[in-house]
Formats: C-alpha cells, sequence, structure tokens
C-alpha cells in the first residue's frame, strides 16, 4: 500500500532531502505565478514548487512522485501560453528554467547540446559567436524555452525539409524516474555533461532505442516524460540575404504564386502575414499598428533569398531571376521593399533569427492579450477556412480588421501551420468571455471542417479525440503503459 | 490452442475460399526467403515447421481486423507481410498464418500539389515512382529494389539512393492506418482526423510513429499490421518517362533530361592499402557539399557495390571485375536543377571548387568507371529498376555491418567494421564467397544535406549452409564490436532478441517495449518474438532462440 503524505510540510521535507530547501517553494503568492498563463485558460496552484539544477534532481523528484502518488508537472519556461505547464492536479511543479547550460556546440556536425531552461536568446547569442542560428520559430518570446518550444513543434521559421523535426538526442526521466537517453545518447550512459568531447558516437542518430521517442515524446507536453537536456540541429548563418516581398488582396490570389515559390525551393524563409499581423511587427509603437496595416497589402508573402559561402553573388541572381520568372508566370509583382513602411525589410531581416525584443510580447501589443488558434492545412484549403474563422468573428461582433493572419509552410509547402489570433482587453471581462466563446466556437468548427489540430492544448484535446476513433484510447494505454501511477502532467491531452 | 479446422473455415468466411489456401506447395512458397542467409539457416533448422498452416489474402483493412480478431480467439500468430523481401515475414513454429496483402494494391490518392501519395500495402514502389513522374515529382527508392512494397519499406526500414535529401523510410511515412494485435484500427496523422485529408504526419498529440517504428527498423509485424500509409513525395527535375534504352535483359538509361547531371568523384590515393585516407577526403567532400546545400544525390560507393548495382547479368558482373573497372571507391554526386538551369549550373560551379578545394578529381567520360557506371547505371541509382541486384553475385546476400551517425564516425565504424570482417578472412571464414571481403569498402549514405550519415557493407555468400553460416558469424561478430567500441549502431539495430542483449544497458529500453507487447497484443500471436518477446528471457531461452549458440 502506498505511504500518504498528508502535509505539504510533510512534502516539502522530503523535498529538501533531494534539494537545498532555498528552491522549493510553498509561498501562495509565489505559487500564483505557476497557476496561469498567457492564455488565461485555467488557474490552478501548484501545491509546491521545486527549482531544479539537475537532471539528478528532477530524477529524485518523480521517484518520490511515484512513491506518494503525486502529481509532477514539468516547466521549463519563465513564460506560457497555452495552459501546458499549468499543473492541473496540483502536486509538484518542477521548474527547470535554472537549467541554463549550453553544453556544447558542434559546428562540424552542425549541432547544439542545451539543457531546458536555456532561451532562445541565449542560445542564438552563443550560436551567433560561432557563425550558427537555432532553428527558431517565428518571432518567439524571450522568455520562451528552446527546448520546450522544440518539444510543442513549433514550426520552424525555416521551412526546409530537412530542418522540420530537428531533435537529435535526449536526456530525459521517464515516468518511472528512470534515467534514459534517446538516440546514440543512449550508448554512452553516462550523464551529457560528463560525455568527453571524443566520444564513439558524435550524437547524431536520433533513431532509437528501440521506438522512436524523438517523435513520441514531442507532442506529448510533459505526460511521457520529462526531458532535461537535447542536442539539435543548427543551420548556418547566411552570408548575404535579400527579403522579396510579394502583394495580395486576397488569401485567394496568394495560393498558387505561394506553392510555386515553395515548389522551386526558393527561400530560406517564406510566410505569409496578413496586414495586421504585419503591421503588429513593423509598427515601432502600438499606436502606429492601425495606421501601418490600413497601408499595407491585404497579405503579404515574405520570400528570403540567402547566399552562403560559395558565389553568393551568383545564387542570388540565380534565385532573383527565378523570383522574376514567377513573377511573370502569375503577373505579380515583387517588391523589394514595403511601400509606405521604411525599413521594413530591414525589421524582418533582424526578426527572422530573434526572440521579440521590443518590449511587450508582439501579439500582446496591440490589446494587452491574444488568443490564438493554429493549425495544419494544405494551402489550397486555407481560404476555406479563414472564410469560417471571418464568419463567426463576424458573428460575435468581433472586428474582422483586428484579426491577424500567419501562414508558415512546413517542409517546403508539404503543409501549412495557419494562424490567426484574436487580440483583446485581458482587464475586460466582456470581451474575455467574448474571446472564449469565439475560440471555442471557431475551434470546434474548423476541426469539424477538417482542420488539422497536431498541437493540442486545452479543450483541443476533448474536441480533437473525440473525431480521431481509437487514437485517444491507443495514446492512453502507452500513457498507462509508460506511467501507471499517472504522475506526469496529469489531465493533459484527456490523459 | 493452436491453429485448428474452425480457424481455416473462420478465415475463410472473411475472404473466400479464392483467398485463402492451406495448399502445402502454395504454403511452402511463403515458407522462407532462401537468398538471404538467415533464410537459408532457418530452412535448415526448422524444415517444414516453417511452411504456414495457410496464406489469407485480405482484400480490405475490414477484411485485415476481422482476421486478427479470429486470430486472438483461437490464439494462432499471424505474420503480416509485404512483398517478402525479409527473413521476418516468415514463419518459426507451426500452425502461422501469413497474411498476404497481394489484393490491397491501390493508390488510392496521388496529391501533386503538396506533394504526397495514400497507398495500401502491395504497391510497389515501381508504381508509385511512374505514376508520380507526371506530375513532376517521384518517390525515393530502397536498394532493395522498386518491385518491393512501399508501405513496408517505410513503415520497416529503407534507406534510399537520394536519401542525401530525403533521408530513410522514417523521413517519408506520414501518417497511417494500423490494425493492431487485438484487431482494433488506429490511424495518425492528419488521416486520423476526418476530413483534414492525409497530408501530414505528426500528432494529434503525441506522435504515433514513434510507436509504430523505430531505429532502422520498425517492429516487423509484431504490433499489428499496417494497412494504408500516406508517403512523401518529392520535386523531379527529370522526365516525366523514365528514359530506358535496349531490352529487358540488357536495360540502360543514360540520360534523365538537362536539369540533371551525374559525377563520379575519385581521390587519388592507393586502393585499398590507403583506403581511409580515401574515405576521409570523401567525408570533407560530403560536409563541404552539406554546408553549401546542394545536390540530389551524394553518396559514397566501394567497389563492391558499383560492380552489384551495375552488371545486369551474372557474366557481366564478372567481366566486371575481372576487368577492374573499378580499380577503387568512389563518390556519386547528382545534381538536379529543381529551381532552374542556372541553379543547377551554380550547383555544378561550387561542385567543383568543393572537388578542387578537397582534393578530389572528377572522373573522365573515357575512364572505364565512368562508362559502367555513369552511361549504364547511375540513373537507376534513383529508381532501382534493376530488380534485385542485390542478389546478382551468388543470388544470396546479408548486410555485413551499419550504423547511423556523423559522417566523420560512419568513416570510423566502415574501417572498424573491415578490419573485423578481414579479420574473419583470416581465418578462413568467407574465403569462398562471390565477392571477397577483401575488396569491401562500404556504402557511405550522407542523409538530409549530412546531418547524419548511414553506411552498411555488404556479404554474398552461395546459398549454402556452410556459407551462409559464415555470414552469419560474420554479422555476429561484427556486431560484438560494435557495441564494445560503444558504437552508436546498437541503438538502432534492436529487434528481437537484441532487445534483451542490449536493452539492460541502454536504459532498460526492453522492459519498456516488453510492456508496449504485452499491452497491445496480449496474447502474442502478432509476428511473435517482435518487435520482443513479452518477457525477458531466461538465459536458456535466449540460447533457444539464437538456434542454441548466440554471439
Amino acid at each position: 500500500m502506498t505511504e500518504v503524505l498528508s502535509t505539504i510540510e510533510e512534502l516539502t521535507g522530503k523535498l529538501e532531502k533531494v534539494v537545498d530547501s532555498t528552491r522549493v517553494f510553498t509561498d501562495p503568492e509565489f505559487l500564483e505565478g505557476y497557476a496561469s498563463d498567457t492564455s488565461h485558460s485555467c488557474n490552478k496552484k501548484p501545491d509546491v514548487v521545486v527549482k531544479v539544477l539537475s537532471t539528478g534532481e528532477v530524477q529524485k523528484i518523480v521517484k518520490l512522485a511515484n512513491d506518494y502518488k503525486i502529481p509532477v508537472t514539468p516547466r521549463s519556461s519563465a513564460t506560457g501560453f497555452y495552459g501546458a505547464a499549468i499543473p492541473e492536479q496540483g502536486g509538484i511543479v518542477i521548474d527547470m528554467s535554472s537549467m541554463k547550460n549550453i553544453r556544447r556546440i558542434d559546428t562540424r556536425n552542425k549541432w547544439v547540446m542545451f539543457e531546458a531552461g536555456v532561451t532562445y536568446g541565449e542560445l542564438q547569442e552563443e550560436l551567433a559567436k560561432h557563425g550558427f542560428r537555432a532553428i527558431n520559430p517565428f518571432l518567439p518570446h524571450k522568455d520562451k524555452s528552446a527546448l520546450t518550444s522544440t518539444l510543442e513543434r513549433e514550426p520552424r521559421i525555416v521551412h526546409k525539409h530537412h530542418l522540420d523535426e530537428t531533435i537529435l538526442t535526449m536526456e530525459m526521466v521517464m515516468p518511472d524516474g528512470n534515467l534514459f537517453h534517446t538516440g546514440s545518447m543512449a550508448i554512452s550512459p553516462q550523464a551529457p555533461e560528463t560525455i568527453p568531447d571524443e566520444l564513439p558516437s558524435d550524437l547524431c542518430n536520433f533513431h532509437g532505442p528501440g521506438i522512436d521517442w524523438f517523435r513520441l515524446i514531442p507532442g506529448s507536453l510533459g505526460t511521457l516524460g520529462i526531458v532535461t537536456v537535447m542536442n539539435v540541429k543548427i543551420a548556418l548563418i547566411p552570408e548575404k540575404q535579400k527579403m522579396m516581398f510579394f502583394g495580395f488582396d486576397s488569401l485567394e490570389e496568394s495560393v498558387e504564386p505561394f506553392y510555386y515559390i515553395l515548389r522551386k525551393l526558393l527561400g530560406d524563409e517564406c510566410l505569409l502575414l496578413n496586414s495586421r499581423y504585419l503591421a503588429t511587427i513593423l509598427a515601432s509603437d502600438p499606436e502606429e499598428i492601425d495606421s501601418i496595416s490600413a497601408v499595407l497589402p491585404s497579405y503579404t508573402v515574405i520570400v528570403n533569398l540567402t547566399a552562403g559561402e560559395w558565389f553568393p553573388e551568383e545564387k542570388m541572381a540565380y534565385q532573383e531571376k527565378a523570383i522574376r520568372d514567377i513573377s511573370r508566370t502569375f503577373f505579380i509583382k515583387p517588391m523589394e521593399s514595403l511601400p509606405n513602411v521604411p525599413d521594413a525589410e530591414k525589421v524582418l531581416a533582424r526578426h527572422l533569427l530573434q526572440p521579440w525584443d521590443n518590449g511587450t510580447y508582439w501579439k500582446f501589443r496591440a490589446e494587452g492579450a491574444s488568443r490564438e488558434i493554429f493549425f495544419l492545412t494544405q494551402l489550397q484549403r486555407a481560404p476555406e477556412f479563414l472564410q469560417i474563422v471571418n464568419t463567426i468573428a463576424a458573428e460575435s461582433g468581433y472586428p474582422l480588421s483586428d484579426i491577424g493572419l500567419y501562414l508558415q509552410p512546413k517542409q517546403n509547402g508539404r503543409s501549412f501551420q495557419m494562424e490567426v489570433s484574436f487580440p483583446y482587453n485581458p482587464e475586460s471581462q466582456d470581451e474575455r468571455e467574448m474571446i472564449d466563446a469565439l475560440y471555442r466556437e471557431a475551434s470546434e468548427q474548423l476541426i469539424n471542417k477538417g482542420a488539422f489540430f497536431y498541437r493540442i492544448y486545452g479543450p483541443w484535446a476533448e474536441m480533437v479525440y473525440s473525431r480521431t476513433g481509437n487514437l485517444h484510447e491507443t495514446l492512453k494505454r502507452i500513457k498507462r503503459t509508460f506511467d501507471p501511477n499517472s504522475i506526469l502532467n496529469p489531465g493533459k491531452l484527456g490523459f | 490452442m493452436a491453429f485448428t479446422d474452425f480457424s481455416y473455415s473462420a478465415l475463410q468466411d472473411i475472404v473466400g475460399d479464392e483467398n485463402i489456401t492451406n495448399d502445402p506447395v502454395l504454403c511452402q512458397a511463403y515458407s522462407r526467403v532462401q537468398w538471404l542467409p538467415h533464410g537459408v539457416m532457418q530452412r535448415e533448422r526448422c524444415g517444414l515447421n516453417m511452411r504456414p498452416a495457410c496464406v489469407v489474402m485480405p482484400g480490405s483493412t475490414e477484411e485485415v481486423q476481422s482476421i486478427v480478431k479470429v486470430a486472438n480467439r483461437y490464439k494462432f500468430p499471424f505474420i503480416p507481410r509485404g512483398s517478402g523481401f525479409t527473413f521476418h515475414a516468415f514463419p518459426t513454429q507451426g500452425g502461422t498464418v501469413i497474411l498476404d496483402p497481394k489484393r490491397m494494391n491501390r493508390i488510392i490518392e496521388l496529391n501533386e500539389k503538396d506533394m504526397y501519395a495514400v497507398i495500401e500495402p502491395y504497391v510497389a514502389f515501381a508504381q508509385i515512382f511512374a505514376e508520380a513522374q507526371r506530375y513532376g515529382l517521384y518517390v525515393p527508392t530502397p536498394l532493395a529494389g522498386s518491385q518491393v512494397s512501399c508501405l513496408a519499406n517505410f513503415a520497416w526500414h529503407g534507406a534510399y539512393g537520394n536519401s542525401w535529401i530525403t533521408g530513410i523510410g522514417a523521413q517519408n511515412l506520414l501518417g497511417f492506418e494500423l490494425v493492431l494485435p487485438d484487431g482494433e484500427v488506429v490511424r495518425s496523422g492528419s488521416m486520423a482526423c476526418p476530413d483534414a485529408g492525409n497530408f501530414w504526419n505528426d500528432g494529434p498529440g503525441p506522435d504515433l510513429r514513434g510507436f509504430l517504428r523505430g531505429g532502422m527498423f520498425g517492429h516487423a509485424g509484431g504490433m499489428g499490421i499496417v494497412t494504408k500509409i500516406s508517403c512523401k513525395l518529392w520535386q523531379f527535375a527529370g522526365p516525366e518517362v523514365f528514359p530506358t534504352e535496349g531490352n529487358a535483359n540488357m536495360k540502360f538509361s543514360s540520360s534523365l533530361g538537362d536539369l540533371w547531371r551525374w559525377y563520379m568523384i575519385k581521390f587519388p590515393f592507393k586502393y585499398p592499402e590507403e583506403e581511409e585516407q580515401e574515405l576521409k577526403k570523401s567525408a570533407e567532400l560530403f560536409y563541404e557539399m552539406g554546408k553549401a546545400e546542394i545536390g540530389e544525390v551524394a553518396t559514397h560507393l566501394a567497389q563492391q557495390f558499383l560492380l552489384t548495382y551495375s552488371s545486369v547479368t551474372k557474366q557481366d558482373l564478372h567481366d566486371n571485375m575481372n576487368n577492374n573497372v573499378f580499380p577503387q571507391s568512389y563518390c556519386v554526386v547528382a545534381l538536379a536543377g529543381k529551381t532552374s538551369l542556372e541553379q543547377l549550373e551554380y550547383e555544378e560551379k561550387v561542385l567543383k571548387a568543393i572537388v578542387k578545394k578537397v582534393g578530389g578529381v572528377f572522373v573522365e567520360e573515357d575512364e572505364p568507371a565512368y562508362k559502367v557506371w555513369i552511361k549504364r547505371a547511375a540513373n537507376e541509382w534513383i529508381r532501382f529498376g534493376n530488380a534485385q541486384r542485390l542478389a546478382r553475385p551468388s543470388d544470396n546476400f546479408s548486410i555485413g555491418s551499419s550504423n547511423v551517425d556523423s559522417i566523420d564516425k560512419i568513416v570510423y565504424e566502415i574501417l572498424a567494421s573491415n578490419k573485423v570482417e578481414k579479420d574473419a578472412l583470416e581465418e578462413g571464414i568467407g574465403k569462398d564467397f562471390v565477392q571477397p571481403l577483401s575488396i569491401h569498402g562500404g556504402w557511405i549514405s550522407p542523409q538530409e544535406y549530412g546531418y547524419w550519415c548511414l553506411h552498411t557493407t555488404d556479404v554474398f555468400p552461395e546459398q549454402d549452409p556452410e556459407q551462409c553460416n559464415q555470414a552469419i558469424e560474420i554479422i555476429g561478430r561484427v556486431g560484438k564490436s560494435q557495441f564494445q567500441r560503444k558504437s552508436a549502431a546498437e541503438a538502432i539495430h534492436m529487434l528481437g532478441p537484441a532487445y534483451d542483449m542490449f536493452g539492460p544497458m541502454l536504459g532498460d529500453v526492453h522492459l519498456y517495449v516488453k510492456a508496449l507487447k504485452r499491452e497491445f497484443d496480449p496474447n502474442n500471436i502478432s509476428n511473435p518474438g517482435f518487435a520482443t518477446t513479452p518477457d525477458v528471457l531466461s538465459d536458456e531461452e535466449y540460447r533457444k532462440l539464437m538456434g542454441g549458440g548466440g554471439h
């Protein structure tokens, strides 16, 4: 029979045998910071927060949690967006944001190994010293953990096929507290910090051992294991780059040219933004968002042409010629800058490499908060889904001109993440309720029509899994196999 | 409980008389694959026990599901099969039912814009390649040949001529439909969501591909039967129809049009004495090409591979060997103008600069190696319509060593594996193989612009038990040496008894996979022994499973 801990003091007493007491927190005000995030989607305080510094500490806490059947929720970022790190059933939050080591950069094999608390800002700064860049999503929050972002499968801004899945190997703690390494890291049983530079393996094999953990664990929101360290692919910073823009009056008009640009493998980065989202990024002051939005094309496809070490001028020349050829084919005009927005290309070029660094996070600039719906689709279906969003927004009384739209290709256009954003005033109860209803209604209808919600947070889990036959039950069987005590992040994904 | 008349009758009801047989002659054909050394040895050890109790040919997912439910009712083992090109698809115990998917051979969808296809288990690479070409697309095809099942290859184990850009099977599988060992159907990726289309792989939530397959392998049918997949197609710079000349016996392909160019590159070292330097220079070439992100194909081929894949008959093979048309190993590169001719010409300029930088030399058109490889065989390196050339030297072959790691470490691995094989040769093991071990060199296949790399070396024994035993002995020695060296290979080679052998040293992974096997296959009837046994093997069981010896 499981021994029962009756009080928080008993629990903290046990935890303080694992970590220094200064890193165990039970103060209600402190815990409040872990009870919600920018999604405002739920509010649940943990019973205790433990700031850890090593995988060994995580391991001991998970074993302890198993002994007493106490839920454990891992958290790596200093901020959260979709409720993934909110401890729905209380218990212990393992805060890994202090695990800040960038352990190794392998410039020959193009990877970086880092701990859970390293942010994209920290990673980019270090990699830039070596001429490399992280494969980050578009304009991440500066406090977002690079490890969490990778595990949550945020779409990478570089859409190239070989940079879509970036995880190589991982160190993780299984739900039973077992230390586990994936890919070729499994061959060297020591902890990554003790692995010498010269190894029999260069940690480039991401497969196995046994099953493909590099795929099963991402997307699981910390329910199948706690990843503490990983090494991921990185890319060289280009020697030259040049932004090209195409403006469109409607999303429909952009579909064929956008497909074609991607089919021709042009641009390291290639994305589409509507005028609202683009203005939100370009405005030096939030007050300018409306006026900038008004002078931008309704939809802009941005293509970032790049060249590296070898004959960069010649590479830029053939790419620019290809862009001109495409323009003639589709009767569209390429632009090297955006009309009426000076230096837009320079601002965007900088943003492709960096997390947002201009004060309030860009998505919150307009109104103070925003709610996003994102999913994958084929580009040809994007207009259909936008129509659904617009119809529901209009019915809800939400101004269509405030909706942000972003389309990010994956794997050279094999699929697209479509994101729509509804900025709102978080201080207004009415707006919060309206946005919540709009969010749920639009999500339901989009899922019904075939929008593929692949990263499923909060209420999306039930909406999606109720339509996917036996998939949820199969995943639950896997979860039960690895985590029979249901210790890790219970409540997420309907587990 | 075993396979009985009741079982047969129940299966007959599901698929109809015409799609089931227990005719001993027909069943015997499903008993082994004797051109793999393991198949030959299985025949020696198991004899008629390898003959299945019956062969059943389902025509749909629903029929597969019904068959699996009957198997669970009567508790008889079943083995799903693709095109049968692996020894894991053959019975090792009496009373086994083989599911042959020959009737499930449809290309259900080919989506040109979003570059994917949805296929059933018996669709061969040749089918889908030919269809995709019509839309300016193609499918990466394995060295095993375009006649093999695309679904089985992507879900199980595949490496391709153009892996430089496409990766291996793991990278080409999108969604899938799986009949679990208990008969439940599960779908993954966007295929799981009604009306979402079949275009995407991961999610919703955790990516179930991680459960379906792993390492270089899947579960060999040990976790159910895949009945449908969606798979990636890729931009193709070649023509709409694959150009060929000659007749069926002597068919060649010399041009893929203006937007496709092949190159052979060599390094001025004595072969095989200075093989290490040659391999290291080849690695430099690939690292530089990866940094520049140029090329459609980039691979290093040893004599063995060049001879095997360029020869169209046994006589041709021996002529090429005797004439020493490939006096050394070569790097083979293809550039493709997928953006434009200007892009192709730019890449050619970069390639020439890189080759010069790393001290390589382009093979000239009048050299025998160029005439035989580029003029006659190179195009097949992306299509492998030269069916089963692997079997050409001796009608028998096996992978002798393989690994996945960085390009540098793969070079190290090849040298280390070759040494093990050469030591074996000195003991007389493999001395009579058609292609002697002494001309080994390995196939280096850098993946996804060189972010990672794969290699294999092959062995070619005759189809007799003595030579096949020697081949298996070599494979065992290489495996053992890899583990002693802490090579990354063992993380990818987990299958069957290997879980018990290596799992305790790899985070107890065998316990997790055994727990999955128990959860999803409680009766242990889905290709028993794969992915692994449900329980930890005792020493005695392990020895028995390994044929009394083990390694």
